[in-house]
C-alpha cells in the first residue's frame, strides 16, 4: 500500500521538473533562433560588397519584375535590379544607422536617467519634462519636420531617430537609479566619503547593466521599423541607394504583378526585428532568473 | 522641551553624549495638505561610557533608527547636541570632523542584502571604506587588510571572492561588520544588527559582536525592537517610546527592577510563556503626528489615571543612574 502511494504520489513530483526543463530548452531553442537570424543578417550586411550576387544599383530594364529564380532569388524590381543584392545593401545602411542610434540614444538616455533619478530635484524634473514633451511628439512628424528643415541624409536620420528613442531610456534607467540611490550600499559609501562620481561608477551603473542590454535589444527592433518608416516616406535614405523601407515603397505600386519587389525585404526586416525582439525577451526571461537566485 | 534631565554619568566617563536631540520632519497628512511638524524624536538625551554598550529599544516608529542616523551623519538633528569625544557634531560641520566621524563611527545596519552592491564582490565591499579614503598604499596591502578584517569576523580568504548572493544571512553581516571595521572606528552604531537574521544566527553573531568588543574596546549603539537582544548586549538601556525615553538605566535596573509600565509590558512580551497572549498592550503605537496628550503612552497604559492624561510626566530619578518618565513610578509594583 504505502509502495503503491508513494510510487503514485512520484509524477506530481517529477512533473514540475519536466516542466521547467521543457520551458529552458525552449527559451534556449529561442535565443539561439534569435542570435542564428541575427547573425545572418549582420554577417550578410557586413559582407554585403563580397557576397551580393549583383551591383545593387545596376539597371536591367529587359529583366524588370523578373520572378524569384535561381539567378535572381528575391526576382527582380521594376527597373529590372536585383532584390537580393538590394536587401543585403539595404540591410548594411538600416543596421549602420540602427547601431549608431542605438549607441547614442542609449549613452544619453542612460546618463540623462541616472543623472535624473541619482541626483532628483529640479535637474530630474527638467530633464523628465523634456522626456514627455518628446514622449508627446510623433517620431514621424518630428521627423518631416526635421528632415525637411535641414534635408535627409544618414547624419540627419541618425540624429532624428536618437531623439525620438533617448527618453525610453531616460524613464527606465531613471527608475532604476531612484531604487538604487535608497539601497542601504549607497549610503555607505556617501558615509565612507565616496565622491557622487565614484557612487555612479561603483554602484548603481554595475546595477543597472541588465536592465539596459535588455532595453538596447528591445530598442533595436523598433528603431530598424522607424527607419524603414522613414525610408518608406521618402524621409529617410534617398534613392538609388537601398533600404528595406525604400524597397518596400517602391515595389507598393507592382503588389499585383510582382509581389516579391516589396514582400520579401518586408520578411527580412520582419525577421531581423523578430529576431532582436526574441533575443531581448531571452535576455529578460535571463535576468529574472538571476535576480531570483 | 526643558527640564530633560541629563543621563547622570560622570562627564568624564561619557565617549558620547547626547542631550536634548530632536529631529522633527515636516510631512503632508494627505496630498495638498498643509505640511504639520512631526517629532520623529524629541529631545533625548543620554551617554554613552567609552567601551560600553547603550541599547535603545523601542517599537517601530519609537524614532530608534532617526537617533542613529543623526549619530552617523546620515540626517541633521533639528535641535540638540551630539557630543562625541569632545567634538560637537551639529548641522554645519568642518570636513575636518566629519572626515573624523567617518573614521571613529560606523554603522551596522538592518539588512546585509540592501547593504552590501550585490554586483561587487566580498573584497572590494569590504575594502571600499578604506579605498575611498586611500588608508593604504598598494593593492597588496589592501588585500592583506582584507583577509585580515574577513578573518577577524570569522570568515576566510575563500570568501573573498564571492558575491553576496553566494552568502548566507549571517555571511552577509559578517562581511557588513568587517566592512564597518576597515577603517578601524571607535564606535559601532548597530541598528537592529540581527532582526533580519534567523534566530539560529542571531546569537552567533551578537557573540562575535562582543568578542570584537572585547578585543578592539569598541564602544556599541545597539538599536533593537528585541528586548532580549539589547538585554544580552547592553550596560545601559533606554526604552524609548514616541521619540523619547520612558525609562533609562543600568540594564540590571531596567530588566529586573523596570519602574515604567511600557517597560513592564515589554518584558512581559518577550517572556516565552507570555508570547502567545498578543493582549499585553492595548493598541498601536500612536501617531507622531498627532501625539496624545500628557503622557504619550496613557492611550495603552493599564495603571493610566486621571492625571497621566493631562499631565507630561518628565525623566525622574528613581534610583543611581536610573530615571523614569511615569507619575505612578514608585507606586507600582515592579
Amino acid at each position: 500500500m504505502v509502495a503503491d502511494a508513494l510510487s503514485r504520489r512520484e509524477p506530481a513530483v517529477a512533473a514540475p521538473r519536466r516542466r521547467i526543463s521543457l520551458r529552458g530548452a525552449v527559451r534556449r531553442a529561442r535565443l539561439v533562433l534569435a542570435l542564428s537570424i541575427l547573425a545572418l543578417v549582420v554577417g550578410s550586411a557586413l559582407l554585403a560588397p563580397w557576397i551580393a550576387p549583383f551591383d545593387p544599383n545596376a539597371m536591367d530594364l529587359g529583366n524588370a519584375l523578373q520572378p524569384p529564380s535561381a539567378e535572381h532569388w528575391f526576382g527582380t524590381d521594376q527597373l529590372g535590379r536585383d532584390v537580393f543584392s538590394r536587401a543585403i545593401v539595404g540591410g548594411q545602411l538600416s543596421l549602420l544607422i540602427a547601431a549608431a542610434v542605438v549607441a547614442l540614444a542609449g549613452t544619453s538616455g542612460t546618463l540623462l536617467g541616472i543623472v535624473a533619478g541619482y541626483r532628483g530635484g529640479w535637474i530630474d524634473g527638467i530633464i523628465m519634462r523634456v522626456a514627455d514633451i518628446q514622449y508627446a511628439l510623433p517620431p514621424v512628424i518630428l521627423a518631416m519636420v526635421m528632415v525637411g528643415a535641414i534635408g535627409p541624409s544618414t547624419t540627419n536620420i541618425v540624429a532624428v531617430i536618437t531623439l525620438a528613442n533617448w527618453a525610453r531610456f531616460a524613464r527606465v534607467i531613471r527608475a532604476e537609479a531612484l531604487s538604487l540611490r535608497h539601497r542601504d550600499f549607497v549610503l555607505l559609501a556617501r558615509l565612507a566619503g565616496a565622491s557622487h562620481l565614484r557612487i555612479v561608477l561603483v554602484h548603481i551603473l554595475p546595477n543597472v547593466r541588465n536592465t539596459l542590454l535588455v532595453l538596447l535589444t528591445l530598442d533595436l527592433g523598433l528603431i530598424i521599423i522607424l527607419e524603414a518608416t522613414l525610408s518608406f516616406l521618402g524621409l529617410g535614405i534617398q534613392p538609388p541607394d537601398p533600404s528595406w523601407g525604400t524597397m518596400i515603397a517602391d515595389g507598393r505600386g507592382y503588389l499585383e504583378r510582382a509581389w516579391w519587389t516589396s514582400i520579401l525585404p518586408g520578411c527580412v526586416l520582419m525577421l531581423t526585428v523578430l529576431a532582436a525582439n526574441l533575443l531581448g525577451d531571452s535576455l529578460r526571461a535571463g535576468n529574472g532568473s538571476e535576480e531570483a537566485r | 522641551m526643558t527640564a530633560i534631565p541629563a543621563d547622570t554619568l560622570a562627564d568624564t566617563d561619557a565617549f558620547i553624549r547626547i542631550s536634548g536631540l530632536t529631529k522633527t520632519y515636516h510631512v503632508r497628512p494627505r496630498f495638498l495638505a498643509r505640511p504639520r511638524p512631526l517629532a520623529a524624536v524629541a529631545g533625548v538625551s543620554f551617554a554613552v561610557e567609552e567601551g560600553g554598550t547603550f541599547g535603545l529599544v523601542g517599537e517601530s516608529g519609537s524614532g530608534k533608527s532617526t537617533i542613529a542616523k543623526m549619530l552617523i551623519g546620515a540626517e541633521t538633528q533639528s535641535a540638540g547636541d551630539i557630543r562625541i569625544a569632545d567634538r560637537r557634531f551639529g548641522p554645519r560641520l568642518s570636513a575636518e570632523d566629519d572626515a573624523w566621524r567617518r573614521r571613529t563611527l560606523q554603522p551596522v545596519l538592518q539588512d546585509p542584502t540592501s547593504a552590501l552592491n550585490p554586483r561587487l564582490r566580498v573584497a572590494s565591499i569590504v575594502a571600499e571604506p578604506m579605498r575611498v579614503q586611500g588608508t593604504q598604499p598598494d593593492n597588496a596591502a589592501y588585500e592583506r587588510r582584507v583577509l585580515e578584517l574577513l578573518e577577524k569576523v570569522g570568515l576566510t580568504a575563500a570568501h573573498a571572492n564571492r558575491r553576496p548572493s553566494e552568502l548566507s544571512g549571517g555571511q552577509r553581516q559578517r562581511v557588513a561588520i568587517a566592512r564597518a571595521l576597515a577603517l578601524e572606528p571607535r564606535v559601532l552604531v548597530l541598528d537592529e544588527p540581527v532582526s533580519a537574521l534567523d534566530v539560529s544566527i542571531q546569537a552567533q553573531v551578537l557573540n562575535l559582536l562582543k568578542d570584537l568588543q572585547a578585543e578592539l574596546k569598541l564602544t556599541y549603539l545597539l538599536i533593537s525592537h528585541d528586548l532580549a537582544v539589547v538585554a544580552y548586549m547592553s550596560s545601559r538601556i533606554g526604552v524609548l517610546y514616541l521619540g523619547q525615553f520612558m525609562e533609562i538605566g543600568d540594564k540590571a535596573d531596567v530588566i529586573a527592577r523596570p519602574a515604567h509600565p511600557y517597560t513592564q509590558t515589554l518584558i512581559a512580551a518577550s517572556e516565552p510563556e507570555n508570547a502567545a497572549s498578543l493582549d499585553l498592550v492595548k493598541g498601536e503605537i500612536p501617531s507622531p503626528l498627532a501625539p496624545p496628550p500628557g503622557c504619550p503612552f496613557h492611550p495603552r497604559c493599564g495603571q493610566a489615571v486621571a492625571r497621566c492624561r493631562t499631565d507630561k510626566p518628565l525623566l525622574r530619578p528613581i534610583g543611581p543612574n536610573h530615571h523614569v518618565a511615569c507619575h505612578l513610578a514608585g507606586q507600582i509594583a515592579g
